[in-house]
C-alpha cells in the first residue's frame, strides 16, 4: 500500500533557527517541508516543483516577503501564509490581502501555524471565492470579504467570510454545528456553539433584507445551518 | 442760487418773529406808565409774553413748511451734484466724486488682490504675487520689491523681485535700492529724489528679521496726495503681513516635513527592531515547549524551561505593547470585530501572568459574547492585571467582574493597592507617564501599558475609565460592544 500523500509546504525565513524549529514541527504534523532562507532561493525551488502552500516571512534581507509574494502570484496562484512581526492592521500589510491567504503575527506557537496551514489548504480546495445569491442580488467576494446587497455594501470579518465559504462549499446542504465550529474556528479560539449563533446573527444583518426572516442563511434546528441561493417568500412570489 | 434765498428767508423770518413782540412790549410798557396806571404791570408782561409766543407759533408753522421744502430740495441737489446749475460747484463736485470713486476702486482691488495672494506658496513666489498685486492696485507696472533683510536666505533670498510672471531668481540689490532703503527713512510711504531721479518708496518692515521696500519711478509726477500715501501705507502693511505669514507657513511646513521624515525613520526602526526581537522569541518559545515535552528532561530543568517560556512571553508582550503604541501614533490600528467569550480569555491571561495572588472572577447577567479582537483584548487585560498586581501589596486579592449592559459589556479589574490621587489619575493614560510612587513600587514599568490599553479598547469601539482613591485601591472599567450569546431560533 502506498503511503498517504504529504502536502508540500515551502517555508521561507532568513532566521535559520526558526526555520529549523518550524520544519521539525510542521513536518511532524504530516507535511512535506522544504525550506529557503532568501526570496531568490525560494523562487529557484519553485522552478523545480510547486508546493501546496508557501509560508513567507515578511522581512528578509534582499528580496522581501512582499516582493516574493508578488512574484509567486505571477507564476501560480499558490496559497501563501505570511509571517510578520507587525500586525495585519498595518496599512502595508493590508495590501497583503492581494497576495496572502492568511497571516500569522510573530512570535507564534508553531501549533497555531500548523492549524492555519491546514485551514488555508482546506479552503483552497473549497474553490470559488465568489458567492452569488438570488441571481446576483447579493454578491459576496471572499477574497476582499465584501458583501454587496441591494441595501448597500458591508465588510465581513475573517470569521464571517470563513463561515460563508464553508457553507457555500456545501451548497444547499445542512452543515452540522460541530463541523462548522471545527472548520471555521481553530482550537485556540476555544469556540463553542454560542460563537456560531452570534456570528450567524451578525452575518444575517449584513446579508439579509430582514435578518429575522432569513432567506439565505437558514437554521436547521438542532442540526446546523444551510446556505441557499434565495428561498421564495410570499412577497416575492 | 437757492442757498442765498434760503438764508435771506431765514433772516426775514427771524425779523418777523422778533420785531412785533418787541414793539408790542415797548408800546405796552409806555401805555402802562402813562395811561393805564391802575393796570397791574405784571398782567401786562404776561399778556405780552403770551402774545409773543402765539406770534412765534404762527410764524413757526408757516416757515417750517417753506423751510422744509428748501432743505429737501437742497439735499436732493446735493445728491445730484451734476444737476446743479452752478458750473463751478458741479465741476468741484465731480472731481471729489471721481477721486472718491478711484480710491474706492483701489481699496476694492487691494482687498481682492490681498485675498488672492497664496501665502502657502514658496515665499519668493509670494513676493512675486505681491508685486503683481501692487502693480494692479496702483495701476502702474513699474513697481518692484527689494528684499533687504531676511533671516532665512533659503526661503526668501535678498534681491529685487519684479512680479509673478518672472520666475527667475531675484536680481542683486544695487545702489538704487540701497539709496531707496535709506530714503524710505521713517515714513511708511512717500516720495524721494536722488541721483536716479524721483521715486515713490513704501517701507515694508515687519521686524529686524524681515525688511523690504516697494518702489516705483515717480519722475515728472506730483507729490503723492494724502489719499495715495494712505493707500500706499496700507499696501506696505499688507505686503509685510502677507510676507511674514508666508515665511511662517514655509517654516512650519519644513518642520512638519522633517517631523514626518523622523516619524517614518522611527516607524521603520521600530518595525525592524520588533522583527528582530519577535523572530528569536518565536524560536525560544517553540524550543522551550519542545524540550518540556521531552520525557527525558529532568524535573528541575523542566521548571527552568517553564521560566524561560514565561520570560519569553513577558518579552513578547512588552514588544507588542511598544508596537501598539507606535501604531496608535501612526493611526493605523484597526482591530478585528469578531465575537468571543471574555471569561476564558481573562482566566488564560491571569494564568499567563503567574501572579501568586488570590484571584476572583465574577460574571453577572445573561451570557454575552464580546465583539472585538480577542488578541487585542488579551493585551489590554494583561496590562490591567499586570498593573493591578504591581501596584498592590503582596497577598492582596485581584478581582475581576464581567457584566453585560445594553449592547455592551463591562469588565472591571480591581485591586486593593496604593491607589492614585486625582492628579495621577488624570495622567494615568498618558504615554510614558509613570507616577513617582509607581517608579518605587515597580521600577521595570515602561509607562505605555495603560496608554496602549486605552488606544486598543477605543479602536474596538469601547471605552476605559479609571476610579481610584489613595490607600483604598484602583478599579479600571473596560466597556466593549457585546451581543447576547443565546440562540435566536
Amino acid at each position: 500500500m502506498l503511503p498517504p500523500v504529504r502536502p508540500a509546504v515551502l517555508l521561507v525565513d532568513d532566521d535559520r533557527t526558526l526555520l529549523a524549529v518550524l520544519s521539525r514541527r510542521v513536518s511532524r504534523a504530516g507535511f512535506d517541508v522544504r525550506t529557503a532562507t532568501t526570496g531568490s532561493a525560494a523562487l529557484k525551488q519553485l522552478e523545480a516543483s510547486w508546493p501546496a502552500l508557501l509560508v513567507v516571512d515578511l522581512m528578509m534581507p534582499g528580496m522581501d516577503g512582499f516582493e516574493l509574494c508578488r512574484r509567486v502570484k505571477q507564476i501560480a496562484d499558490l496559497p501563501i501564509i505570511v509571517l510578520s512581526a507587525v500586525d495585519a492592521s498595518e496599512s502595508k500589510v493590508s495590501a497583503l490581502e492581494l497576495y496572502a491567504e492568511d497571516y500569522v503575527t510573530k512570535p507564534f506557537d508553531p501549533d497555531e501555524l500548523i492549524a492555519r496551514i491546514q485551514r488555508v489548504l482546506r479552503r483552497a480546495s473549497a474553490g470559488n471565492p465568489q458567492i452569488s445569491l438570488d441571481q446576483g442580488d447579493v454578491e459576496v467576494d471572499l477574497t476582499t470579504r465584501q458583501v454587496r446587497t441591494p441595501n448597500g455594501s458591508h465588510q465581513l470579518t475573517p470569521t464571517e467570510a470563513r463561515l460563508l465559504q464553508v457553507l457555500a462549499s456545501s451548497a444547499d446542504r445542512v452543515v452540522p454545528t460541530d463541523e462548522l465550529l471545527d472548520r471555521v474556528w481553530t482550537d485556540s479560539d476555544g469556540a463553542d456553539p454560542s460563537y456560531l449563533w452570534v456570528t450567524v446573527r451578525r452575518l444575517r444583518r449584513k446579508l439579509e433584507a430582514d435578518p429575522d426572516k432569513p432567506r439565505y442563511l437558514l437554521t436547521e434546528r438542532g442540526i446546523g445551518y444551510r446556505l441557499t441561493s434565495g428561498t421564495p417568500t410570499a412577497h416575492r412570489s | 442760487m437757492p442757498g442765498t434765498g434760503l438764508w435771506l428767508r431765514v433772516f426775514v423770518g427771524f425779523l418777523l418773529a422778533t420785531l412785533p413782540p418787541i414793539l408790542l412790549l415797548v408800546g405796552a410798557l409806555l401805555l402802562a406808565e402813562s395811561l393805564l396806571e391802575p393796570v397791574d404791570p405784571n398782567l401786562v408782561a404776561v399778556m405780552v409774553v403770551v402774545g409773543a409766543i402765539a406770534w412765534a407759533a404762527i410764524l413757526g408753522v408757516v416757515y417750517a413748511r417753506t423751510l422744509a421744502e428748501d432743505i429737501r430740495s437742497f439735499l436732493s441737489l446735493a445728491e445730484r451734484g451734476e444737476q446743479v446749475d452752478d458750473p463751478e460747484f458741479g465741476q468741484a463736485y465731480q472731481q471729489v466724486a471721481s477721486a472718491l470713486d478711484e480710491r474706492n476702486q483701489q481699496v476694492t482691488t487691494l482687498a481682492r488682490e490681498a485675498s488672492a495672494v497664496p501665502i502657502d506658496d514658496e515665499p519668493r513666489r509670494v513676493v512675486g504675487a505681491l508685486v503683481s498685486a501692487v502693480r494692479s492696485v496702483m495701476r502702474d507696472p513699474t513697481w518692484r520689491c527689494a528684499v533687504l533683510a531676511s533671516d532665512s536666505q533659503n526661503l526668501l533670498p535678498h534681491g529685487v523681485y519684479v512680479g509673478l510672471e518672472d520666475d527667475a531668481a531675484p536680481a542683486d540689490i544695487g545702489d538704487l535700492e540701497q539709496w531707496a532703503a535709506v530714503s524710505a527713512g521713517t515714513t511708511p510711504a512717500g516720495r524721494a529724489e536722488g541721483p536716479w531721479g524721483a521715486f515713490a518708496i513704501v517701507d515694508v518692515s515687519v521686524s529686524d528679521r524681515l525688511r523690504a521696500i516697494l518702489y516705483a519711478p515717480w519722475e515728472g509726477r506730483a507729490e503723492p496726495a494724502r489719499a495715495e500715501i494712505a493707500i500706499l501705507t496700507l499696501v506696505g502693511q499688507h505686503f509685510g503681513t502677507a510676507l511674514e505669514h508666508s515665511l511662517l507657513y514655509a517654516r512650519v511646513r519644513s518642520q512638519a516635513d522633517e517631523l514626518n521624515r523622523l516619524a517614518a525613520v522611527q516607524a521603520d526602526f521600530l518595525r525592524g527592531v520588533t522583527h528582530d526581537l519577535q523572530t528569536p522569541l518565536t524560536s525560544i518559545g517553540a524550543l522551550a515547549t519542545e524540550l518540556r515535552a521531552n520525557r527525558g528532561v529532568p524535573e528541575t530543568a523542566r521548571a527552568d524551561l517553564e521560566t524561560i517560556t514565561h520570560q519569553a512571553e513577558r518579552l513578547r508582550r512588552m514588544v507588542s505593547q511598544l508596537l501598539v503604541a507606535s501604531r496608535l501614533e501612526a493611526g493605523v490600528l484597526t482591530p478585528r470585530a469578531e465575537v468571543f467569550a471574555v471569561t476564558p480569555l481573562i482566566e488564560r491571561t491571569w494564568t499567563a501572568l503567574r501572579a501568586d495572588r488570590p484571584f476572583e472572577l465574577t460574571v453577572e447577567g445573561a451570557p454575552h459574547l464580546a465583539v472585538g479582537d480577542p488578541d487585542r483584548l488579551e493585551q489590554v487585560l494583561w496590562a490591567l492585571l499586570d498593573n493591578a498586581v504591581k501596584y498592590s501589596p503582596a497577598g492582596s486579592p485581584i478581582e475581576v467582574s464581567v457584566a453585560p449592559d445594553d449592547g455592551e459589556m463591562t469588565i472591571d479589574v480591581s485591586d486593593r493597592g496604593t491607589g492614585m490621587d486625582d492628579a495621577t489619575m488624570a495622567q494615568a493614560f498618558d504615554q510614558f507617564f509613570r507616577a513617582a510612587q509607581a517608579r518605587t513600587l515597580a521600577p521595570d514599568g515602561s509607562g505605555i501599558g495603560l496608554y496602549a490599553a486605552r488606544g486598543l479598547v477605543e479602536a474596538m469601539g469601547g471605552s476605559v475609565v479609571i476610579a481610584s482613591a489613595l490607600g483604598t485601591g484602583t478599579s479600571v472599567s473596560v466597556r466593549l460592544p457585546a451581543e447576547p450569546s443565546g440562540a435566536d431560533d
